[in-house]
């Protein structure tokens, strides 16, 4: 198990070089802007057959490098190859690309049997129509088949999506979020569909910003935050690094001071104040929250404290990640 | 996989299977899917009713003009109404529909990545616009046809003018509309501001500027179809041969800057 944390400055690249197996997908020192803003800055990595994770929170960049890997847009520096193909320029990567893109992407006139069949035939499948039929089963849209996709819900034109990026087939697939929008038994489906698309052999590179979903399906999960690569790794390793930071917990009960001068005492936290939004009881600050989570039981008994309440503050993916952004800057230096 | 997708609304839908678009058939194609795509929207019936405007505005004409009345009105019927005003608007409606559809329903991308060379998309999709654009005109150059016939012009000649004209038009237009939807975000308004500013209104002020106004030539090749002498406002100082020939060389070459652009373009 074992997790990079990338510096600023391409130490990513490593990883293309590590790759033992023949990358199918290959981003080189890929940097991309859109006027002033960077989207992203530098970027480089591979990826071999599997199910890969791209994780980061809104606006990091995630759709920025699915588009640039679908050929949407080009890169303003570095190189991007799939299949040893320029996705933007040379049509026949597609043969072997499909791609779930950011937004909506389908045609609300047309049934969905209709559009699946129409991408199939423009992509080379010799049988269209018997290649929708089958892929909008598997996605679970065969009694829908050949409704107009209008009136689609959100979570049925997702699946559409889905089948327009599977029915020729393709050696790599490119998910945008694709479980945005399903209910809670969909994502469940979905995540094991994409799981067994990992399995079957293809490369797939799933964007979220919940790693929760991620672990059940990546062996291997990309962390862009800011435009910039800032970790990779195995899921559970990736998971230490996201829940093993600094943090601040609100602790409330009777005899919280007496906990907090004992945490205080073991090494557990830095700090302790009091909480100043007048909720009452204490704000302490762990270097690691993994460690508060485990010495806080033991010594609430031994103090005989209460805890009517163990928050922590500022928990958000923002705040998670931009510890990650000030570890990869640490460890580029 | 799951079975949330299905129970909506029940059984109904297997009975429509089948009923339209074969295996691998006509909708399946490049043409036939933008074709479709362009003309099962509600906005091109509501476009039709442009030209079907201009057949009522023929219908008075009839009832109420006599012959010799009618040799002026049937210039500005087919040349200022059907090609000055008509087929502009429906071929920009259409030609940045083509690809602003696309863009709007997030499917551009799609188009992108088609295992097959980008300008068979261009030509594709030009070609639906086009279709599409001469098929909603048809009522009107029908309009102008009885019109012109009715002066006591020849049959063959008023048809043949106006069918070439309407075309010829439309296919300059759609394929110049369709370049300018892939160069900027909201061609269609870029597109409006050129018909009326420019196509209506500047290059009809001096004789040098209709040399680069499309009307102009479709103007000068629907004059087949308009008695002889009448001096239309704004025709091409060329020939019909030459008009006809300027027409086609706006399609062919806005189809090539097309396909460069949608070869080079990002879709974001």
């Amino acid at each position: 198990m074992s997790a990079t944390v990338s510096g600023p400055v391409g130490a990513a690249a490593g990883a293309v070089a590590g790759a033992a197996e023949r990358a199918v997908v290959e981003v080189d020192g890929v940097s991309r802007w859109f006027g002033d803003t960077v989207a992203l800055s530098d970027v480089s990595f591979a990826l071999g057959p599997g199910v890969t994770g791209l994780l980061g929170h809104n606006g990091a960049g995630k759709s920025t490098v699915l588009s640039l890997l679908a050929g949407s847009v080009r890169p303003s520096q570095g190189r991007v190859r799939v299949l040893g193909g320029d996705p933007h320029a040379e049509v026949g990567v597609h043969r072997a690309l499909g791609v779930v893109p950011d937004g909506e992407g389908t045609w609300s006139h047309a049934t969905a049997h209709a559009q699946v069949a129409f991408l199939a035939r423009q992509r080379g499948v010799r049988d269209a129509s018997a290649a929708a039929s089958a892929v909008l089963d598997r996605v679970g849209l065969g009694a829908a088949a050949h409704r107009r996709v209008g009136g689609f819900s959100k979570g049925m034109r997702q699946r559409v999506r889905l089948a327009q990026a599977l029915v020729h087939d393709p050696q790599v697939l490119l998910l945008d979020e694709p479980f945005n929008g399903l209910d809670p038994a969909q994502r469940r489906a979905d995540v094991d569909l994409v799981a067994s698309l990992g399995e079957e052999g293809r490369t797939v590179l799933v964007s979220s910003h919940v790693l929760a979903e991620v672990e059940r399906m990546a062996r291997r999960v990309l962390v862009v935050v800011n435009g910039r690569l800032v970790a990779e790794g195995e899921p559970a390793a990736i998971r230490d690094l996201l829940v093993d930071r600094p943090r601040t917990v609100h602790l409330d009960g009777p005899r919280v001071l007496e906990l907090a001068g004992l945490l205080l005492a073991e090494g557990v936290v830095e700090s302790v104040q009091r909480d100043a939004t007048g909720r009452g009881g204490v704000l302490v600050q762990a270097p690691r929250a993994t460690a508060l989570a485990e010495a806080v039981p033991a010594l609430a008994r031994r103090v005989g404290a209460t805890l009517r309440r163990v928050e922590p503050v500022g928990e958000d993916l923002e705040s998670t990640f931009a510890h990650l952004v000030r570890r990869a800057r640490g460890a580029g230096r | 996989m799951s079975a949330t997708t299905g129970g909506t609304t029940g059984g109904t839908t297997a009975g429509t299977r089948g009923s339209r678009g074969g295996p691998g058939g006509f909708s399946t194609t490049l043409f036939g899917f933008s074709l479709r795509g362009l003309l099962v929207r509600g906005r091109t019936a509501a476009l039709a009713l442009l030209p079907l405007a201009v057949a009522a505005v023929a219908v008075v004409v009839l009832a109420a003009t006599s012959v010799p009345g009618r040799y002026g009105l049937q210039t500005t019927l087919a040349g200022d109404l059907l090609v000055g005003l008509v087929v502009p608007i429906v071929a920009l409606v259409l030609g940045t529909g083509a690809f602003g559809d696309e863009r709007e329903s997030g499917t551009l991308p799609l188009l992108r990545a088609l295992v097959r060379p980008r300008w068979h998309v261009v030509v594709a999709r030009t070609a639906a616009a086009w279709v599409s654009a001469v098929v909603v005109c048809l009522p009107a150059v029908v309009a102008c046809a009885v019109v012109g016939t009715s002066i006591n012009l020849p049959a063959g000649e008023v048809v043949a003018g106006l069918l070439l004209a309407t075309a010829l038009t439309a296919a300059a237009y759609c394929a110049l509309f369709v370049l300018l939807s892939l160069l900027a975000r909201h061609g269609l308004l870029a597109g409006l501001a050129y018909v009326v500013l420019w196509e209506t209104f500047l290059a009809g002020l001096a004789p040098a500027l209709r040399g680069l106004s499309i009307g102009s030539y479709g103007r000068r090749v629907v004059t087949l179809a308009t008695p002889g002498d009448v001096p239309l406002g704004t025709v091409a100082a060329t020939g019909v041969t030459t008009s006809v020939l300027v027409l086609a060389g706006v399609a062919v070459v806005a189809v090539a800057l097309s396909s460069w652009r949608l070869q080079r373009m990002d879709v974001v």
